[in-house]
């Protein structure tokens, strides 16, 4: 899959197996935040940072909401891999 | 000054992952050492391995965020406090609880990783957790928030002396008064190609026994071949003599001296002037004089340099009565465990102390004459009462550090 060819869906089912496979957590319904499931702060960068390698370009991580929810993650990737 | 005492230990450990364990396996002089080997790695080595599942007492979102080593020193920790009888949760205490904990290397499984990722991925920037996990002081935070310690929570780091240390700076706190509980100890997990790679270079390794490498490391021996690395953690509760009657704890022993002292010589060669003043200010601290000692654990690593250099720091202090004070090195049985090895030798002293007997300097088959001590060569002495204990630890860097338990 190249990267502009990314569906939303795609880009939450990677979430989720980012999640899943460095942290073993299921993530909550993609509008809820992720800190409900437990995960910290620096968790949430790590799923970051597993979004750039697989795009393979940098996500602002800045322009996510305080509180973000998988949709914001998908949100971001897009807007990010419009740009590529 | 209040009186320090023990009522809780713990020991992750290559002879045993319990006190009841690393007795059984001093009583009968049974070796924890193995064969290490690691792919891509053309030598092997004797070392101290510890094997168990260590992830299963952390909820699985957390374990990015830690080192082999805080899982082996939570482990430890958590042993020691349920041994104790103290509630697991010690927020009551608030800041009259703390953690001391030595270490040699950190994290540094996590470090190494983070190096390979660096200089042969070529990654520039590494994941989120790669900081906390690598750090020296993660073990002593993890127990400190798995416990709710929230008074001094520290990390020494003097080389192969750093659990002493760090159980002597404890002692120190509970002592002046500004502490009840302390869990004090150490740990190390180093037992990574890199480390033992470095470690060869000092040519101080002993290479594997040709008939049997569980003998690989034999202290005070003729035929003695160097050091065998080895991993753990080993943790005790400490606590005012005050503190524990008042709750009726299980009292195990008074720690009642400390000594440290550097030899201000050389950066990794020992000198008997900082052994021999630690030794010394262990037994001052103690108000004892040296014949009252019933037994000494050595710090014995089994180098050629290192053994007759402890000995005769161990005669400077101990003047004539060295003749007749039973002295072993139980590292021939679980090799140098670093971070760890004080806590754990004073784990040894513990275990002597409460089931009267003499632990043996296994595979001392031929004692070296440039080590003239009252050896307990190959098999423990049994019926043996130990009113007071020594551990003597000697780190590179010149750090020593001595410890004394007296039965109660």
């Amino acid at each position: 899959m190249s990267a502009s060819t990314w569906s939303d869906d795609a880009i939450t089912a990677k979430i989720r197996e980012i999640a899943k496979t460095t942290f073993g957590m299921d993530l909550p319904d993609s509008n809820q935040p992720i800190k409900d499931s437990g995960l910290d702060s620096l968790a949430l960068i790590d799923i970051v940072m597993g979004l750039e390698e697989t795009f393979g370009c940098q996500l602002p991580l800045e322009r996510l909401p305080a509180n973000p929810t998988i949709n914001d993650f998908v949100t971001l990737a897009q807007s990010s891999l419009s740009k590529l | 000054m209040k009186e320090v005492v023990v009522t809780g230990l713990g020991i992750v450990s290559p002879i045993g992952q319990s006190a009841a364990e690393v007795l059984d396996h001093l009583l009968e002089v049974r070796s924890g050492i193995g064969l290490w080997s690691a792919a891509g790695h053309k030598k092997t080595f004797p070392a101290g391995l510890v094997t168990g599942d260590f992830d299963s007492a952390f909820e699985r979102k957390d374990l990015p965020y830690l080192d082999r080593l805080t899982k082996l020193g939570v482990a430890a920790a958590d042993q020691a406090l349920a041994d104790s009888g103290l509630p697991s949760n010690l927020a009551e205490l608030d800041l009259r609880a703390g953690v001391f904990a030595g270490t040699v290397c950190g994290g540094t499984d996590t470090q190494c990783q983070w190096l390979r990722d660096y200089s042969v991925e070529g990654k520039q920037t590494a994941r989120p957790f790669t900081i906390m996990a690598g750090m020296h002081n993660a073990p002593t935070a993890w127990i400190s928030i798995r416990h709710q310690i929230a008074g001094p929570v520290i990390t020494h780091t003097a080389a192969c002396a750093s659990s002493g240390a760090a159980i002597g700076e404890a002692m120190r706190w509970i002592r002046h008064g500004d502490l009840d509980v302390a869990i004090a100890g150490g740990g190390e997990a180093a037992l990574i190609p890199p480390f033992m790679g470095a470690w060869d270079g000092l040519r101080a390794l002993a290479p594997p026994d040709p008939d049997d490498v569980g003998r690989s490391c034999r202290p005070f021996s003729r035929n003695r071949s160097g050091l065998v690395l080895a991993e753990g953690a080993v943790f005790f509760v400490l606590e005012s003599a005050e503190h524990a009657l008042a709750r009726g704890a299980r009292i195990l022993a008074t720690l009642s001296g400390y000594g440290i002292a550097c030899d201000a010589y050389h950066v990794g060669a020992p000198h008997s002037r900082g052994q021999t003043a630690a030794v010394a200010a262990a037994l001052r601290d103690a108000g004892l004089q040296p014949a009252e000692l019933s037994y000494i654990n050595a710090h014995a690593t089994a180098t050629a340099t290192g053994d007759p250099v402890e000995v005769a720091s161990l005669r400077g202090a101990l003047g004539a009565a060295a003749d007749d004070i039973p002295v072993s090195s139980t590292k021939a049985q679980h090799g140098h465990m670093l971070g760890a090895a004080s806590a754990m030798e004073l784990a040894v002293c513990l275990l002597a102390m409460q089931h009267d007997f003499l632990p043996a300097t296994a595979f001392l088959d031929e004692i070296d004459p440039a080590c003239p001590l009252r050896h307990v060569p190959a098999v423990a002495e049994r019926d043996v009462q130990i009113r007071h204990t020594l551990s003597l630890s000697a780190g590179f860097g010149g750090t020593n550090v001595a410890l004394v338990l007296s039965k109660r």
